[in-house]
């Protein structure tokens, strides 16, 4: 049992993830102990609020998986949250509530779909990695200008409305079961149904990278020729990849019109799909765990500003862009993780040359 | 004509060159021969700026010049001929060698200059307006050495001049070579795997080996003689 | 009839302004200035305010805003550019940066609406449509602009010089081209060139910070369209793509026009990835 235990920790270990030592884990439980017990002691609104917040790493993980690990570079991402919420509040709206997770999985799946879809015109045509960037920048561009030209009562499905640019409203949340035993997903419930699906998406990505794939995610990041020399068809691992993100950012589309109960063209505009790149660059693109704090360091402080008269914000999350390429290419919180790890080896070493073991005094 | 000093050099945290000191005399033909790999082109390419030096000096005429930009160090006096000529392929003959003037505006005996250089290279005005990506390697070789010559160099450095050329045209371009020297008294550094081309041509040769130099012969020492190629062994 | 012939010239007009600045730097440094729309806003925005509150001729005025469009990015280039040009990706993400910062501060300074001036030629009557004389000076600028690039790429030093850094940089540096330099003037002659871009159409649009957006994205399709070449480029794209837009906001609505560019850029992307350039090519290779 205890190896089996350790088996699983070793899985999640890797080069392609920052932390591996057992005070890593141990903090790491922590975290996820003391992000569980969190909706426990605070307060509805706040709860409720970082919920939302935590859907947004759904959108970056999915952009720093293929861009950091990969070598993709996808405006596309923020068109498939987008649509994902659309896929979601189109079937939830025309069906009963408590099947709403069936909703859910259509989305997610629709999405997938997608993401095959349009992967494999962008893959197997060989499309080149500036090219890919404009291509699903355009894409992106296309999907909101069709939904904007929706309004008029006569773009429905069923009973859903699309609503053109001003968007789909009355989606419902999420929800299991029905009647007085129907758990609803709002506030607090809602909170620990994203906190469970983070956990479980960063360790999924840890388990994915660490393994066979992750080192063919990053060896057609690197060098794409060796790695076709090699044998390994990298369309396929590009496609792959490209359809796991897509099923990531779907998750949190979904989520997101869940919370909202409301999804618009405007998620999926030349700002939406701005801010994903901004996160990922920022906190550190072959990150995860520095894509998930950025993520939602950089939405809440995007809240805070959009109280204080929001017209400033968009100037901070360019400026921030700005500095780190300029001065942090390596992200912000990899930089700063970098310099971390440095400073703990160094202590680790000068303790050694302390230890008596290896001839030194305590 | 040339001095370097201590040099050491490479690609980015790699050495090639180590502390290697070389002088190289004004009016005569220096050669550096040696094997693949022994920093032969790195040489050259430090003198022309594309290496970055970690340390060391160089210096034309008593002038320093491991401080400057590569632009500036060609405009010093330095004509290039690299491996593998490096014609601009989508410009013309006439254009190749209009931009081998952006070194100085003003040549003072210039039109005797392109006299000179057409007689030399007839090819040069034959086939003035053909692209330069559509002609041979020899007839590169004589554009890109045309080309060089054109800004009046003080030194001439020629990188694997015979490098994927015929057998044939080698002779020739040995033979141009003698004749830069003497008629137009030109100080040329060559760097050569050749070692029958370096035997007629050079005046001295400086045998280079994992980025240092091992020996240096004068001609009257490795002309007729396989000293060189016993060097070479090693 | 005359009505489409009209709206392809003014689209083409439209779509070789707008992308030449954008193909000189592409075409010239391979990289993807997205701070493209900013130049062209600044150049509308000076020419505005020099008409408007300076009283300066219209005339006067656009050239003044292509000029200090081109200062403005000659400064940019100094700083900040130039240290970006081996990492293309991150380039792009700057000047997209540079783009919101620029719109920003003005959005920021000036706020949203800004004055408006006037066409300074009048209109005329077809059949029962009215048009403007404005337009067909826009094609005549159009045109001019392709002439003078044309000339300055092949008769000029400059041009050959650029010509051959194209090729291969690292060969231009060693015969002493200051290539450095060179893409200064390279860079600033981009920006100048959306500058009067904007300037140009500052009289037919209602200035706003945002002004450059709806040039910015139409440009690079002009771009991927017509490949490389900063001249074949924007040439032969702008016919077919102008031809295109026109038609079908003729025949239908700008919206159907729009749809049709995106999707036959990104035919393009997939099918003929060099574009017009490409295609170019081949055909000078069979003769």
């Amino acid at each position: 049992m205890r190896s089996k235990f350790f088996d699983f920790i070793t899985a999640l270990n890797g080069p392609q993830t920052v932390g591996s030592s057992p005070l890593y884990w141990r903090s790491f439980a922590i975290v996820c102990a003391l992000l569980l017990l969190y909706p426990i002691i605070g307060e509805d609104y706040a709860v409720s609020n970082n919920g939302f917040l935590m859907v947004w790493v759904f959108l970056g993980l999915s952009v720093c998986i293929l861009w950091g690990y990969t070598g993709i570079f996808s405006f596309g991402q923020t068109a498939f949250f987008g649509l994902a919420g659309y896929v979601y509040g189109v079937v939830s709206i025309n069906i009963p509530p408590e099947y709403s997770m069936l909703a859910a999985v259509c989305g997610i799946a629709l999405i997938m779909l997608l993401s095959a879809i349009v992967g494999y015109v962008i893959f197997y045509g060989g499309i080149s990695s500036l090219y890919i960037a404009i291509f699903t920048l355009m894409l992106t561009l296309l999907a909101e200008t069709l939904l904007s030209r929706t309004s008029g009562p006569q773009f429905r499905i069923g009973s859903a409305l699309l609503g053109g640019s001003n968007g789909m409203v009355g989606i419902p949340p999420l929800q299991i079961g029905s009647g007085d035993f129907a758990i609803v997903f709002v506030d607090k419930p809602f909170f620990w149904l994203v906190a469970a699906l983070l956990i479980l998406v960063f360790l999924g990505l840890r388990f994915l990278l660490n393994s066979n794939w992750g080192y063919l995610m990053v060896a057609t990041r690197e060098d794409p020729l060796r790695t076709q020399l090699f044998g390994y068809d990298i369309r396929r691992i590009q496609l792959m990849t490209y359809i796991i993100a897509g099923g990531i950012a779907a998750l949190g589309g979904v989520l997101f019109a869940s919370w909202n109960n409301f999804i618009a063209p405007s998620s999926m505009g030349m700002t939406a799909a701005t801010l994903p790149i901004i996160w990922v660059a920022a906190g550190g693109r072959a990150s995860i765990q520095a894509v998930t704090i950025s993520t939602f360091t950089l939405q809440w402080i995007n809240q805070q500003l959009a109280y204080g008269g929001g017209e400033y914000s968009l100037m901070f999350f360019a400026i921030l862009l700005l500095c780190t390429v300029m001065l942090f290419p390596q992200g912000i919180v990899t930089t700063i993780e970098m310099a971390l790890e440095e400073y703990l080896e160094r202590r680790r070493v000068a303790r050694l040359e302390k230890s008596p073991l290896l001839g030194g005094r305590l | 004509m040339l001095q370097m000093n201590d040099i050491t050099s490479g690609y980015g945290r790699t050495k090639v060159l180590h502390n290697l000191s070389l002088s190289i005399p004004t009016g005569k033909v220096t050669a550096i021969v040696g094997r693949n790999g022994s920093g032969k082109t790195t040489l050259i390419r430090t003198i022309m700026g594309y290496n970055k030096l970690h340390s060391g000096t160089i210096s034309i005429e008593g002038k320093s010049i491991e401080r400057q930009v590569t632009a500036a160090r060609a405009r010093a006096g330095l004509g290039y001929v690299p491996q593998g000529r490096h014609i601009f392929p989508d410009l013309t003959v006439a254009e190749n060698l209009e931009m081998g003037m952006n070194v100085s505006s003003d040549v003072p005996n210039r039109k005797l200059l392109m006299k000179e250089i057409h007689a030399m290279f007839p090819i040069l005005d034959e086939r003035r307006r053909q692209k330069g990506g559509t002609m041979s390697g020899g007839q590169q070789q004589m554009v890109a050495i045309g080309r060089a010559l054109v800004g009046n160099p003080k030194l001439l450095l020629l990188d694997e001049p015979s490098e994927g050329i015929q057998p044939s045209i080698v002779g020739e371009i040995e033979q141009h070579i003698v004749r830069l020297r003497d008629r137009m008294g030109l100080t040329i550094l060559v760097a050569e795997q050749d070692v029958t081309l370096i035997k007629t041509v050079a005046d001295i040769c400086h045998v280079l080996d994992m980025g240092r130099i091992i020996a240096t012969l004068k001609r009257e020492e490795f002309a007729g003689t396989d000293a060189l190629e016993q060097h070479l062994a090693l | 009839m005359f009505g489409l012939f009209y709206q392809i010239l003014a689209t083409f007009s439209f779509l070789v302004l707008s992308t030449t600045g954008l193909a000189i730097i592409f075409g010239v440094m391979n990289i993807i200035n997205f701070a493209h729309a900013s130049f062209i806003m600044l150049g509308a925005v000076v020419t505005v305010y020099l008409v408007s509150a300076a009283n300066l001729s219209v005339f006067l005025a656009i050239p003044l805003a292509a000029l200090i469009a081109a200062a403005v990015g000659a400064f940019l280039e100094m700083t900040l550019i130039r240290r970006l040009y081996n990492r293309k990706l991150d380039c792009l993400l700057a000047t997209w940066a540079i783009n919101i910062i620029i719109v920003q501060a003005v959005f920021l300074w000036l706020g949203t609406s800004q004055p408006g001036i006037d066409q300074p030629f009048g209109s005329f009557t077809v059949g029962d449509a009215a048009y403007n004389y404005y337009e067909l000076f826009l094609f005549g600028c159009a045109a001019l602009v392709l002439v003078a690039v044309f000339l300055l790429f092949r008769f000029t030093r400059f041009g050959l010089n650029v010509r051959a850094a194209m090729q291969n940089r690292d060969m231009a540096e060693g015969l002493g081209t200051n290539t450095t330099a060179m893409y200064l003037k390279t860079f600033a002659l981009g920006a100048g060139l959306a500058g009067l871009t904007g300037a140009l159409y500052a009289p037919l649009m209602p200035v706003s910070p945002y002004f450059g957006d709806r040039f910015l994205w139409r440009a690079f399709t002009v771009l991927i369209v017509g490949g490389a070449d900063p001249l074949i480029g924007p040439l032969m794209s702008s016919v077919a793509l102008g031809s295109v837009y026109g038609g079908l906001t003729w025949l239908w609505d700008s919206v159907a026009g729009s749809i049709g560019i995106l999707l036959i850029t990104m035919i393009f992307i997939r099918v003929l990835p060099q574009g017009f350039t490409g295609l170019w090519d081949i055909l000078r290779a069979k003769k």
